[in-house]
């Protein structure tokens, strides 16, 4: 060892990241993220914590897309739903904060049965051009006016006071950053872990099985159609969490959420993370955000910057920033 | 074949006369109204077939369009009201520009496929929306910018303007029949079945010696050239840009109006445009929020008549066409061939 | 052109067989029955889309001018027609609603979108089919450069706006100013206008900072502002303008400084459905919102039409807040026409270039036909010298701190372009 020169830090690093197992790196990840809030200053706090919610937003997208095969546009109507559910929730049950989480999770699954009833019964292009209309027709409704009381007045609607999460005895305030972060990060682990135990259990290989080839998974009898349909309503569901999680974070909610640019949004942040896999998402949301939060200080049209980055990725590096990421990792992994 | 198409043929000369009498005609009976209305269907077809051009024939879903559509109406505003160009380098200007913004945009979207085509035209439009809305000095912004028509032409003392609406309706629809005409060259030639090769099956035609992306690309260009002329008319007819022009509502019109008439055929999305604009005309005076009738219909024919308007009307054609006694149910209930994406496999 | 199905609909038509019948049985119309052929005026509204809750107030208040005429012998002895259509808030239908609304329904006189972009491109067609256009919207431009002389403001517009506020606002809120707006034509355009006389007045101002049009967390661009501002300028619309209210409270940005915007910010919102988050903020109005600040019989009645509370201007039986400072321009607009084709004998379009010349520089008195004011419409840029109240939002009320009388104001803002010359 001796003989490697210091200097040479690039190869090392990645020989010395190459040596972990994956169940070792989750565990490092896992001590960084219960370090992190130390390390950052006030507010900026809260901002990382957001990363989560959005990076959970796109993890949604990339279920759909990347083991479903299905370009949805309709994400972001599950986020809004997620947000209304939170509200009516909160507002009109009077539930606390698991109630109303809960209760965002049901709404986004119910908003997605008959959407995705009729999306996931056409293909392609069909299926894009379905999902941007539904949305489209969401918010047409929703902007009408009548639900003033459940959107809050000018369709945004605050929270008039601080979230509690009741534990049991104790309860824990959202007024201090700390438990807003400990309870988002938490949230969203558990989220990812549901997630990841879908895409590995059967109904998962039998998604990508369908995605792969779908004339070969229905010679083998499997029920395309509704396969593709329960993948949606699930992954509907998580956008929906992730709406609760968001409205707890920020404290108010916009009827903006339920508009398709924001699902293009989580369509850019996990492509440019990488859509094969759970953690590509939050990778592409970290850097998507946090680009935005230091280059548009001095460099107003941000969004140029997106495209051209988003080009680069799908043009060389169509695994993502994820993928490219783990291959390099992968090319020191002594064989 | 000649004898199964005649009765479609027939009905596209009898819509030909018609559209020639229209100026004349609706106002004896009262609807001054309609003659632009009819003249901004032909031009809002041309954009469509733009779209058309690149998702029936090529098999790419361009999301993207109204950023070619903006390029034109903004070349030529801009060409008569900075430039202070006259009407035809204006014009020629508008398309230039539109041609010119596909050229550089088409080396990037060209060599993607599907998914990341639609994408990357969203983003492309969206871009461009956005440096629209934010320079309001030369775009006018959202706020936009009315710019006064120069005449087209003056012949001895007489002088042809846009002004005039008779005038108006013969430009746009020779302009606008033009671009039929050369897109119809354009499909028939050995260019245009390179087009269907390359939705068809690319990998295929990469080994017989073409190069799928110069194929694309050149698709992308000419659509981009199509869609620019849309804009330089409506701009002109409008005698008024926007950056709304480059939002991607009017990209996403383009698309449903090419979905509902038939994508893959040359005048579906005339017949697309023609039913969703005289359907919101009428529509939109009873009810507010007729889009929402307009959102179900798009989903009811992309999951139950794929092959759209033009679909439905060749299948009630060829129906009429044959024998009583050979009009079997079967036969009708037989899907149309539709426009099928790319490969088949994501 | 035979009626069409909309008209009957969605129009007043008093003078119709069926208004006539049931008017014979009330002595009090007998005598104030209008008749003859109706004079058309076509309402070119937002009755959908970003601004529809603007547009609500001000198709109600055209709608019950017009019902008012009608049962006080119309417009010269003849009914009064009123046909709204609606823009989607978007120009390209704008434009095509205007052409309808003209060429369809064949409306005389057409009252204007509160969009900007709707009216910029209406404007070039008006002068094309000859008809009097009057726009709600903000843009200077189209009653100077852009503009023909078939376009008349009776509101206000970001000149004049500016021209009322800067000087109020410099005297007891700063002189060091720093601007935050939406990156669209509305905020420039005030960005512009406000600069334009603050460089006059030797006041300071910061970088502008305007915001991506799409931006929902605000906190980024409020962190520029700059510390040792006296006072923040902004302008946004709809829930941009929540989260902003929202966003520099939080930050406590409105203890460091004073914040100062125009009423169009906050119009149709009730600051108390915003929890406090705009508490403090000054600005600058076109019509009181608490009837208190304007209690004359003539408001009061125009309000118990509009059926609305006196202080937050809430709607009976919903949740509307009136558009306090918009809705009377419609209202006014329509006896503005009234009163013009009486003065010009106006019969058909043909002696539209009459109506014109009785409208430039025409002065009214407070009225119930004018109930915001004395004002007077200038001959050369068409544009209304109207009266302006300095606000402050207090305890989720709004409260008038100082009027600005529109005699005052007129020398503060020149006309900038002259249509009297100009053809018809």
């Amino acid at each position: 060892m001796k003989a490697v020169p210091v200097a040479s830090s690039a190869p090392s690093l990645g020989v010395w990241l190459a040596r972990f197992t994956p169940g070792q790196g989750f565990v490092l990840l896992a001590v960084f993220l219960l370090v992190l809030p130390w390390l950052v200053p006030n507010y900026q706090r809260v901002f990382v914590a957001e990363i989560f919610v959005w990076g959970l937003f796109a993890m949604s997208f990339a279920i759909v897309f990347g083991y479903g095969g299905m370009l949805s546009f309709a994400q972001a109507v599950f986020f809004g739903a997620g947000c209304y559910g939170f509200n009516l929730g909160t507002f009109y049950f009077g539930f606390n904060t698991w109630g109303a989480v809960i209760s965002a999770v049901i709404a986004a699954m119910l908003f997605a049965i008959p959407i995705g009833y009729i999306a996931t019964r056409v293909r392609h292009h069909h299926f894009l051009i379905v999902t941007v209309i539904i949305s489209v027709l969401v918010t047409t409704i929703l902007d009408s006016g009548h639900w003033k009381w459940l959107a809050g007045p000018y369709v945004t609607r605050s929270l008039t006071f601080v979230p509690e999460v009741p534990l049991g005895i104790v309860s824990f305030s959202f007024f201090s950053e700390m438990v807003a972060y400990y309870f988002t990060v938490i949230m969203v682990m558990l989220a990812v872990a549901v997630s990841w135990l879908l895409v590995h259990s059967p109904f998962g290989r039998a998604l990508l099985a369908i995605r792969d080839n779908e004339t070969r998974a229905k010679l083998i009898g499997l029920n395309v159609n509704r396969l593709r349909w329960i993948m949606f309503v699930i992954a509907a569901g998580i956008a929906g969490y992730s709406g609760a999680l968001f409205a707890l974070l920020a404290r108010f909610t916009n009827l903006e959420f339920f508009h398709w640019t924001y699902s293009g949004k989580a369509v850019v942040m996990a492509i440019i993370g990488g859509v094969g896999t759970l953690i590509g998402p939050f990778v592409g949301t970290a850097f998507y955000l946090l680009s935005n939060e230091y280059l548009s200080q001095f460099f107003q049209q941000f969004v140029i910057g997106v495209g051209i980055i988003l080009l680069l990725v799908i043009r060389y590096a169509p695994e993502g920033l994820w993928g490219l990421f783990a291959g390099w990792v992968r090319s020191h992994r002594s064989p | 074949m000649p004898r199964r198409l005649a009765p479609l043929q027939i009905l596209g000369l009898a819509c030909f006369v018609l559209l020639l009498a229209v100026p004349y005609a609706l106002p004896l009976l009262g609807a001054k109204f309609w003659v632009n209305i009819v003249a901004e269907i032909m031009i809002w077809s041309l954009f469509a077939a733009s779209v058309n051009l690149l998702f029936g024939y090529t098999g790419l879903l361009s999301f993207g369009q109204a950023l070619y559509f903006g390029f034109g109406a903004y070349g030529v505003a801009l060409g008569v009201d900075i430039l202070g160009l006259s009407f035809w380098p204006a014009v020629l200007f508008g398309v230039f520009v539109a041609g010119a913004c596909a050229a550089i945009t088409g080396i990037f979207a060209a060599r993607l496929t599907w998914h990341y085509f639609a994408i990357i035209t969203v983003v492309f439009s969206l871009i461009f929306f956005f440096v629209a809305v934010g320079w309001k000095s030369v775009t006018g912004g959202d706020d936009g910018r009315p710019f006064t028509v120069p005449p087209v032409l003056k012949v001895g003392g007489v002088e042809f303007t846009l002004l005039d609406p008779t005038f108006q309706y013969y430009f746009i629809m020779t302009v606008v029949g033009a671009c039929f005409y050369l897109m119809h060259v354009i499909l028939k030639s050995p260019l245009g079945y390179t087009f269907i090769a390359v939705r068809e099956n690319a990998s295929r035609l990469g080994l017989i010696g073409y190069s799928p992306y110069l194929i694309r690309y050149i698709s992308f260009v000419i659509a981009g050239i199509f869609a620019g002329v849309a804009g330089v008319l409506f701009a002109l007819f409008a005698r008024y840009v926007s950056a709304q022009y480059l939002f991607w509502t009017v990209s996403g019109e383009g698309v449903i109006w090419a979905l509902i008439g038939g994508s893959g055929t040359l005048f579906g999305p005339v017949l697309g445009a023609t039913f969703l604009i005289v359907v919101r005309e009428e529509l939109s005076i009873y009810w507010e929020h007729y889009l929402f009738a307009v959102g179900v219909i798009v989903i009811l024919f992309v999951a139950f008549a794929p092959g759209g308007l033009m679909g439905l009307l060749t299948r009630a054609l060829d129906w009429l066409a044959k024998k009583p006694a050979e009009r079997t149910a079967p036969e009708i209930a037989k899907p149309a061939p539709r426009a099928k994406g790319p490969g088949g496999g994501p | 052109m035979s009626a069409t199905r909309r008209n009957f609909m969605k129009t007043v038509l008093a003078g119709g067989v069926l208004g006539q019948g049931l008017n014979l049985t009330f002595t009090k119309d007998l005598f104030a029955k209008p008749t003859g052929k109706p004079i058309i005026i076509g309402h070119q509204c937002d009755l959908t889309g970003a601004i529809s809750s603007w547009g609500y107030w001000l198709d109600k208040a055209a709608k019950a001018a017009c019902d008012h005429l009608n049962a006080n012998n119309g417009i010269a002895g003849r009914p009064v027609q009123y046909v709204v259509e609606d823009t989607e808030t978007n120009p390209p239908t704008g434009a095509r609603k205007f052409r309808s609304l003209v060429q369809r329904n064949e409306a005389d006189f057409v009252l204007g979108s509160v969009h900007s972009g709707v009216n910029l491109a209406s404007v070039p067609i008006a002068k094309e089919l000859q008809t009097i256009y009057m726009p709600q919207g903000m843009a200077a431009e189209m009653t100077e450069s852009k503009g023909n002389r078939y376009i008349f403001r009776v509101g206000s517009d970001t000149y004049s706006q500016a021209a009322a506020g800067v000087e109020w606002a410099v005297k007891n809120l700063g002189k060091k100013w720093s601007f935050v707006f939406a990156d669209y034509a509305w905020g420039w355009s005030h960005f512009n206008e406000h600069k334009a006389l603050l460089d006059k007045m030797g006041a300071s101002i910061g970088d502008p900072i305007a915001v991506p049009v799409d931006a929902k967390d605000l906190l980024p661009y409020l962190a520029k502002v700059n510390k040792d501002a006296e006072q923040l300028y902004s302008v946004f619309i709809g829930s941009q303008s929540v989260a902003y209210y929202t966003q520099s409270k939080s930050l406590g940005l409105d203890k460091r400084m004073n914040r100062y915007s125009v009423l169009c910010t906050h119009e149709s919102i009730s600051p108390k459905e915003l929890g406090g988050a705009s508490e403090g903020i000054y600005m600058l109005e076109y019509m009181p919102r608490g009837l208190k600040y304007k209690d004359t019989a003539h408001n009061r009645k125009l309000r118990d039409l509009m059926k609305v509370d006196p202080v937050d201007g809430k709607e009976e039986g919903s949740n509307r807040i009136l558009a306090s400072s918009h809705y009377w321009a419609s209202w006014e607009s329509i006896f503005f026409i009234q009163k013009a084709v009486e003065k010009s004998g106006w019969k058909t379009k043909k002696d539209t270039p009459e109506f014109i010349k009785a409208l430039e520089g025409m002065k009214v008195e407070e009225s119930f036909e004018h109930p915001q004011g004395p004002k007077y419409i200038r001959k050369e840029d068409h544009k209304a010298v109207i009266d302006f109240y300095m606000s402050r939002v207090e305890n989720g009320e709004i409260h008038v701190k100082q009027k600005i009388d529109a005699a005052d104001l007129e020398k503060r803002f020149p006309p900038r372009h002259d249509f009297t010359k100009e053809s018809f």
